[in-house]
């Protein structure tokens, strides 16, 4: 008979192992449940890019409290999380994006959030590798970059040296109260959260997640080519735009002097591999944006999926219908940053406590048509 | 001297033979360190066939090209790199690449940087673009026509179809693009090499070790066959296509047979000091040899299991090296117990008297292998132990092997069935796939003699004259029968798999020792927290030595099957452009 725990965590990618982090910290004991490697799902796919957006106030709200919480705990992590303060460069191609870049800058300048407005010679100075011939850009200097799988793995060690339990397991299916464990065993918990990413439906099939797939190429080391986080302001049409597939330049520099090379977006497939027509487009995107990439190597391809939602918010909460389990997925493509965000708010919900942030934008309620736990 | 090529490396004239690669340039001059690695070592070329990356250099200011791989220009410009480590280019902070450069600006602080603005800006006539050599540090260097031209250009792709396409020229495939030819199919075959003959007959037919090889390469080049050297396959991107890389350039396959002769690379075991310049392959320092490294007056210790030793060392004595041992793990009664057999062989006999003889007065000894190497900068000497207790031979060279790896990374990307470390294939050399052949080192390590009659049989196959492959298949049960003793008499000991240290780098191109690897249990989890099999070898070095020390099994196979540029993974279709 296993231990009995105050919370099993279900899922081990940034989100479940930033939770462990949380709660464990609280004082709680928690029990993590994950079928493979921590971090090795989309959290190892995507970019470990730790941005403040800005497409709506909730959005905004979650990345700013999380971009925060980042920056408290960048001190402690080791050098493999490979944090580097590189920020982001909002590029505008034209005069008509550079009226956006504006936009954005009032924006967050009236939420206290430090940005400078580059003009076209401002930028090709920063970024000597982009094309000539861009209209500016916004750089937001507080943004990360990290390598989010190593972080996952920390923050998932600290809660085990708390003495949380690490189960291998893929849990099929839930409880009232407690999660199957392999060999027939049951794992009793007084609270289930369920950050499973872009999988949660298998356990929750009425969810309003769909599996939304990305492809990322990294090169070979080519330190300085790239400086800050690169992404097209066209960016925010293909991330948050209904289209069933869409591409966007956005290139990041890796500690290592990798570039990370993204971003494409597709729904309605389930097919993991890297999907050579998408891959063809985002390379020559990036390309179009950045004509020196083009001689630089490649190593390594690959495709992961994001767990999108239809309001672009994610899934923080209570699941209707089984009042013990909180959801904590629907992250898309912004996992990474909202991870330590997402954790605190799991964590003030359990604990009955006044969230820093109001949590009703992102509650799972807002989003049910009918109950969603049978 | 009409046969000289004049090149600088790292800033000093030298001069060689025409032919040499820039890998045996280097060391021929006496650069045994290529580049820096992450962790801050001197490191050279391991392999010497385009599968390590080790021997990574810059040269006319495009970083990461493969000097063993690259064959010397008039005018070159070679340059050790440095500094590839976490920061050591960064942000134009001058640290670049200034090895003996102090009049030049690095290349972080030069083409890439701040300042110097429009560096490598395709398709601009009025402003430096990459064949003006806005990249390189040297105006003058630049980029050479037909190597390196301009981004857009070179992503027009170049289309071909065949009927039977064969990857590989070694033995098996030049047995079964000729074969095929012969048959009537259109057949083509494509080798990453400067010319065919792969490892075992590399340097092409003027070079040829043998009658058997002179009688396949005159058959090879009699036969209809197209040859695409120097080209690399990197993806299968739609079904019956694959696409490759030629001198910078895109080039498209369809086939509508593919046999897979991709041969096999040397098992390479860690060891305490194997990292360091001038531990290399066997098979990888003999390549050298055959491409313009002189080895006259050198003491090379030749260490490690299988034919290939004696092979390798009677070559590099042939070539004036000094070899005074040749240290073979297996226990000397099962190498004999072999040698009893070749007498069913006639010809091997041949073969081994010719070796006894011209390995006069080098010492064979067996249940002997390397401990650790030794040495600042480059291996000084090597500490053998085993059976007779440990020895310190001094040495310039340690060609070091242990046995052959099946490269079978092309039929794993395509989704061929493999049994163990081999594709499987069916009686035609078929694999699982309906379309897709296999023949030679990947359906199991087996030899020349093996390669050539599964090759031509899977020749004849793909181009469905099966009634004229039946009657090889004595012949190649014959081979089979050789290959599976081979096989037993080498078997490597489970001690070689305690020679690593804790210490001991295991991944060289991420600089990841065993005992962090190990700390992670599973292969997917050393790869995700320690980078281990991350870098541009993709594995292909330490993923069979982490299979042997600690039994985990081979990854998953994604593109691109070996690095390749931007521009070629992306196609040959218009740039994706924003609407509006």
């Amino acid at each position: 008979m296993t231990r009995p725990v105050d919370v099993a965590i279900l899922g081990a990618g940034i989100v479940g192992a930033a939770c462990a982090d949380a709660l464990t910290a609280e004082g709680l004991s928690v029990a993590v449940i994950e079928p493979a490697v921590a971090g090795g799902g989309a959290t190892a796919a995507g970019m470990g890019h730790i941005v403040v957006m800005d497409d709506s106030e909730a959005e905004f709200a979650l990345t700013r409290y999380s971009r925060d919480l980042w920056d408290g705990l960048m001190p402690q992590l080791p050098a493999a999380a490979e944090p580097e303060r590189c920020g982001t460069l909002w590029v505008a191609a034209d005069a008509e994006e550079m009226g956006a870049v504006a936009g954005k800058a009032a924006f967050y300048g009236a939420r206290g959030v430090a940005t400078d407005t580059l003009d076209a010679r401002a930028l090709a100075e920063a970024e000597p590798n982009l094309r000539p011939g861009l209209a500016g850009a916004l750089l937001v200097p507080g943004d990360w970059v990290i390598y989010a799988p190593f972080a996952a793995r920390w923050m998932l060690d600290r809660a085990l040296a708390r003495g949380a339990a690490f189960y291998a397991a893929e849990p099929r299916a839930l409880e009232r109260g407690r999660v199957p464990l392999p060999g027939g065993a049951w794992l009793e918990a007084r609270h289930i959260v369920c950050a499973t990413g872009a999988w949660a439906t298998s356990l929750f099939p009425s969810l309003a997640i769909r599996p939304r797939k990305g492809q990322l190429a990294i090169t070979d080391r080519y330190p300085g080519f790239v400086r800050r986080q690169i992404v097209e302001l066209g960016y925010l049409k293909s991330a948050h735009g209904a289209a069933s597939e869409s591409v966007a330049f956005n290139v990041q520099p890796r500690k290592t002097g990798q570039v990370l090379i993204g971003s494409s977006r597709q729904f309605g497939v389930t097919e993991g591999g890297v999907d050579r027509a998408m891959l063809g487009r985002m390379l020559r995107r990036a390309i179009d944006y950045m004509p020196a990439l083009a001689r630089l190597s490649v190593i390594r391809c690959w495709a992961g999926f994001r767990a999108a939602t239809p309001d672009s918010l994610p899934l923080i909460g209570p699941a209707s219908g089984a009042p013990d389990v909180y959801l904590a997925t629907g992250h898309e493509g912004l996992g990474i940053t909202t991870s330590l965000g997402t954790a605190r708010l799991v964590a003030d919900m359990i604990l009955g406590r006044e969230p820093a942030i109001a949590a009703a934008p992102y509650l799972p309620a807002r989003l049910e048509q009918e109950p969603a736990h049978a | 001297m009409p046969d000289a090529v004049a090149l600088t490396i790292d800033g000093r004239p030298a001069s060689v033979p025409a032919g040499s690669s820039v890998a045996a340039a280097m060391l021929a001059t006496g650069q045994a360190a290529f580049r820096t690695s992450v962790g801050g070592a001197p490191r050279g070329p391991l392999c010497a066939m385009g599968i390590c990356f080790e021997c990574r250099v810059t040269i006319d200011g495009i970083p990461h090209r493969l000097a063993c791989q690259t064959l010397c220009e008039p005018g070159m410009e070679v340059r050790v790199e440095q500094g590839l480590g976490a920061g050591g280019w960064g942000l134009g902070n001058g640290a670049a690449l200034r090895a003996g450069r102090g009049d030049e600006q690095g290349l972080g602080a030069g083409g890439w940087g701040p300042g110097k603005g429009a560096a490598l800006r395709a398709g601009r006539g009025d402003e430096q673009g990459l064949a003006a050599g806005g990249w390189g540090p040297g105006k003058g260097a630049a980029l050479r026509a037909g190597r390196l031209e301009e981004p857009g250009m070179a992503a027009a792709a170049e289309t071909h179809r065949f009927d039977v396409l064969v990857i590989g020229a070694g033995p098996a495939g030049m047995a079964a693009a000729a074969a095929a030819a012969e048959a009537g199919a259109k057949a083509a075959v494509v080798d990453d090499n400067p010319s065919p003959g792969g490892q075992i007959w590399r340097g092409g037919s003027g070079l040829a070790p043998s009658a058997l090889a002179a009688r396949w390469f005159e058959r090879f080049r009699a036969a209809p066959v197209a040859l695409f050297s120097r080209t690399r396959v990197f993806d299968a991107p739609s079904p019956s296509v694959l696409a490759a890389e030629r001198d910078g350039a895109l080039v498209e396959l369809h086939y509508g047979k593919l046999v897979l002769a991709t041969g096999a690379r040397e098992l390479f075991l860690p060891f305490p000091g194997w990292t360091l310049p001038n531990v290399m392959g066997a098979g990888g320092l003999q390549a050298l040899a055959k491409s313009g490294l002189p080895l006259a007056g050198k003491t090379v210790v030749v260490a490690g299991s299988g034919p290939l030793l004696l092979a390798v060392a009677a070559y590099l004595r042939e070539h004036g090296a000094r070899v005074p041992v040749i240290a073979e793990q297996a226990p000397l009664s099962r190498v004999a117990a072999f040698a009893l057999r070749l007498a069913a062989h006639l010809e091997k006999l041949a073969q081994a008297a010719r070796l006894r003889l011209s390995l006069a007065g080098t010492r064979y000894a067996t249940s002997c292998w390397p401990v650790r190497a030794e040495g600042d900068g480059r291996i000084e000497a090597v500490v053998l132990g085993g059976a007779g207790g440990e020895s310190r031979q001094p040495c310039d060279y340690l060609a070091c092997g242990f046995g052959l790896v099946p490269n079978v990374e092309l039929a794993l990307l395509l989704g061929c069935a493999l049994e163990e470390d081999r594709v499987r294939v069916d009686e035609w050399q078929q694999t699982t796939l309906e379309d897709v052949y296999c023949a030679g080192e990947p359906t199991g390590i087996g030899g020349v003699d093996l390669a050539l009659a599964e090759g031509e049989i899977a020749g004849l196959a793909a181009a469905g004259a099966r009634d004229r492959a039946r009657p090889l298949f004595r012949a190649r049960r014959a081979a089979a029968r050789f290959a599976a003793r081979l096989d037993a008499a080498f078997a490597l000991r489970p001690e070689l798999a305690a020679l690593a240290a804790h210490e001991t780098i295991v991944c060289r191109c991420e600089d990841v020792a065993l005992e962090r690897i190990v700390s992670c249990g599973n292969r997917r989890a050393a790869k995700l927290y320690t980078r281990c099999g991350m870098g541009p070898c993709q594995g292909r070095v330490c993923g069979p030595a982490l299979e042997f020390l600690l039994g985990w099994p081979r990854d998953s196979m994604r593109p691109p099957l070996v690095p390749v540029a931007v521009e070629q993974l992306a196609g040959s279709e218009a740039p994706d452009r924003a609407p509006g």
